[in-house]
């Protein structure tokens, strides 16, 4: 789904996996504008996975949201 | 099975929230923010998700609340960079949603609920496409790093 509003634009992407809801969305404002191509080849390098193998995997520090 | 699609979009508010970036002036993103150029792949264990967005420097939320079928969790995670401002994140809730009566419900509610967010700001709906798969990615793929 793409919205467009007067300062930007929005791309929601929402997959549904069994019980598993995943989304992904992108904004644009301003000068990203003129340059919009890479989002949408961003959201669609998305991939959701039944396992991920290999305990050596890193995962991201978690972090909160700055307010 | 009666699907609550309503009640259940709670989480989708959360997700969704950024919306509200629209219309409310210009924002100024620096180019000193990092680009998806080079970016590597961000991969989420507990979200069983990658995309090509950077592994480090994100931010992250704990996604938790009440359905009326119990406790739903989730992560939602958020990159500033110079393209865009991305977010992924997903929850699992306590009952199937791929179902296709149930999805088309879920999706429907989903694009009413953020129509109206949007109306709010002048958006309007510009292209939603809708895929239904025979098999679902769970069964075919998985991820190995090394």
């Amino acid at each position: 789904m793409k919205l467009e509003f007067a300062d930007g634009l929005f791309i929601n992407r929402i997959y549904l996996v069994a019980r598993r809801m995943c989304q992904v969305t992108a904004i644009l404002k301003g000068e990203q504008l003129s340059n919009a191509a890479p989002a949408p080849g961003i959201i669609d390098l998305f991939r959701f996975y039944q396992k991920i193998t290999n305990a050596n995997c890193k995962i991201s520090s978690r972090r909160r949201l700055p307010h | 099975m009666k699907f609550r699609a309503r009640r259940f979009f709670l989480p989708l508010v959360l997700f969704v929230s950024s919306i509200t970036v629209f219309g409310q002036g210009f924002t100024v993103e620096s180019k000193s923010l990092p680009s998806v150029d080079n970016a590597g792949t961000f991969v989420s264990l507990e979200g069983r998700f990658s995309i090509a967005l950077p592994q480090n420097g994100h931010g992250f939320q704990p996604l938790s609340f009440d359905s009326p079928t119990g406790r739903v969790t989730g992560d939602s995670y958020l990159w500033k960079l110079q393209e865009a401002r991305f977010t992924a994140g997903y929850v699992d809730a306590n009952e199937v949603l791929e179902q296709r009566s149930g999805a088309k419900k879920f999706f429907d509610s989903q694009r009413d609920d953020l129509l109206a967010k949007a109306s709010s700001a002048k958006g309007k709906l510009i292209s939603e496409k809708r895929h239904f798969l025979k098999r679902a990615p769970r069964t075919r793929n998985e991820i190995g790093i090394r």
